[in-house]
């Protein structure tokens, strides 16, 4: 029921994402300009349409399953990227990448670059306390990273001429539209190992959500679970802000949603969670492209729109 | 199978001045040993210990003469079933999900259970009396219904040895007895059980070998009828207390009340008289 119930959100997703936009499209001519590369529609369908969603569906997926291990690690449900400053260092790397003028190309290698520089901060502060990844540590680590970032970010900001300024502001806000091919590549050769490796701790991770000494005496290797799925878990959230910048709440509505549906097994949440939240994404591209077309609204700001109303209702249901 | 501590020394770095000195104990199949003493006595990291998760200053842990830290910890959970003081309240997790958590060590990475694992679960629940709950959330569980579940979780691991941290804390009479007189039966069919627990009576009763730790050490060790003293353990647990013997022998400690002279606190409060 439910891999039905994904698979069809995610074909009407797709359908959606690729059909809408400054000239739309019926779902039977994008399948239509799918099967046919002569099709008249197929250039922009194959070449432009299809790769943005693709790429949408992949971050968001990533973005998705980063969320939900890092809520299973730091045992803390409000966990993302945003929360563990990873995506604080990398707009601080992308701001700073777009007011020295730096080519286009350039700002996502410095927004991975920022987030590495976070994650790798977090992980010391944490490490201060002692040799463990001390989930409250990991979290008021993060929180004071991601405020150093936003201090520094807004200073540079400030300091920034208004061309540069509106581009780093719609790039912090996120977005698909310079998604190519090469890009989908690049991103998903680079996200299939973190993507491998926290399926590989799947079921370590659901011990640790009973906390380090249950998860020790059940034969788990703590810090060594830990350590896997901090790594990746931040390595796809850098990859994610780089390609498409800072996007928020998708890493929290979706993996919420889901331990409702399915339960908190992180075998089944894992994928379920990657393939909702790529629909997710697509979704909120398509919106973002038509709700005041034909200005592009940055797709962090949908996400937030919808994000926010379902996140109050997980949040009534959980708590009742 | 044996677990041995020989002349164990644990210490954590200042300000925390909680560690453990000269302790020696062990236990095998067929015994249940009790650990008693006051808080603070250095009982949970004497567990923790036994965990891995507190370095050794010297002396030695060792299951089956081997010392505990060269046990990977899956190797170790195949041995050794613990049921740990401090636990999350795991939402959103089924009764028989927490259950099969004891068979992880035995699987490998990308393995699903198998129908071998599956049936382990189900004995480990039908003796804890847990399988009618089988498909509640833990969240919605009693204390007593929660602390059986974790009982069947270690007993799923199949182990030769339980160790239990305070597994009659917050559950009422009957609960707590129940628990007892179940771990007293597993004993009885070959199983070893280390409980750490603050019921100095229960465990007279239930316990072959009590080991009182005082401050760090082991102020007395020995059966329930050699280490049930009453000016000893006045000492230990820094009140007066008497003990008596149940009809069947058993030793039970009662600890006075406080008397004018007798007052066992070094300055008295000014209201009372000399």
């Amino acid at each position: 029921m439910i891999v039905l119930g994904l698979v069809v959100v995610t074909v009407v997703a797709v359908l959606i994402g690729v059909g809408v936009g400054a000239v739309s499209f019926s779902p039977g001519s994008v399948v239509a300009a799918l099967l046919d590369p002569n099709h008249p529609n197929a250039a922009i369908i194959r070449q432009i349409r299809l790769p943005r969603v693709v790429l949408a569906w992949v971050v968001g997926g990533g973005l998705g399953v980063c969320g939900a291990s890092l809520q299973a690690l730091v045992r803390n449900p409000l966990a993302e990227p945003y929360l563990l400053g990873i995506s604080g260092g990398a707009g601080l790397g992308a701001v700073l990448g777009i007011a020295l003028g730096w080519a286009s190309f350039a700002v996502p290698a410095a927004a991975f670059v920022g987030a590495l520089a976070a994650i790798g901060l977090v992980y010391r502060l944490a490490a201060v306390s002692g040799q463990r990844l001390d989930p409250r540590v990991l979290v008021l680590a993060g929180v004071v990273v991601g405020a150093f970032c936003s201090a520094v970010m807004t200073g540079i900001l400030t300091l920034t001429g208004e061309a540069r300024l509106r581009d780093a502001f719609l790039w912090l806000l996120g977005g698909f539209s310079a998604a190519s091919w090469p890009t989908v590549g690049l991103f998903a050769a680079y996200a299939a190992g973190p993507l491998a490796a926290l399926w590989y701790v799947a079921r370590p991770l659901d011990l640790l959500t009973l906390g380090d000494e249950p998860a020790q005496a059940l034969g788990i290797p703590v810090e060594r679970t830990k350590r896997i799925a901090y790594v990746a878990a931040s390595l796809l959230a850098a990859a994610s802000v780089a390609v498409a910048g800072l996007i928020g709440f998708v890493g929290l509505v979706t993996p919420h949603a889901l331990r409702n549906l399915i339960g908190p097994a992180h075998r089944r949440l894992l994928p379920a969670v990657f393939v909702a939240s790529g629909s997710f994404l697509v979704l909120a591209d398509a919106l973002a492209r038509t709700v005041v077309r034909p200005t592009e609204l940055p797709v962090g700001v949908m996400t937030a729109a919808v994000g926010v109303p379902i996140f109050a209702l997980l949040l009534r249901r959980m708590i009742r | 199978m044996k677990l041995t501590v020989r002349d164990l020394a644990v210490s954590y770095p200042p300000p925390a001045d909680f560690a453990l000195e000269d302790v020696s104990l062990s236990v095998e199949a067929g015994r249940m040993v009790a650990v008693l003493g006051p808080n603070g006595s250095g009982k949970t990291t004497l567990v923790r210990a036994l965990l891995g998760l507190v370095p050794i200053r010297s002396g030695a842990i060792e299951l089956d003469g081997r010392p505990i830290d060269t046990w990977k910890p899956a190797e170790r959970a195949r041995r050794i079933g613990v049921l740990p003081q401090r636990e999350e309240t795991a939402v959103g997790w089924r009764v028989h999900e927490i259950v099969m958590f004891g068979r992880y060590a035995t699987l490998s990475p990308f393995a699903a259970p198998a129908g071998a694992d599956h049936a382990i679960v189900e004995e480990a629940m039908r003796r804890c009396d847990v399988t009618d709950l089988r498909s509640r959330k833990v969240d919605t569980l009693s204390g007593g219904e929660w602390q059986r579940v974790r009982l069947a979780r270690a007993l799923a691991q199949e182990p030769d040895i339980l160790l239990l941290d305070e597994p009659g804390t917050a559950l009422d009479l009957r609960h707590e007895m129940e628990i007892f007189e179940l771990l007293r039966t597993l004993v009885d069919e070959g199983l070893a059980a280390l409980v750490i627990t603050h019921h100095v009576n229960l465990a007279a009763r239930l316990a072959d070998e009590l080991v009182i730790v005082s401050k760090g050490r082991v102020a007395r060790r020995g059966s329930p009828a050699d280490v049930m003293e009453a000016v000893a353990l006045s000492d230990v647990f820094d009140w007066p207390v008497t003990v008596e013997h149940l009809a069947d022998g058993a030793p039970q400690l009662i600890p006075e009340r406080r008397r004018g002279r007798e007052l066992p606190l070094e300055t008295k409060p000014d209201y009372l008289p000399e």
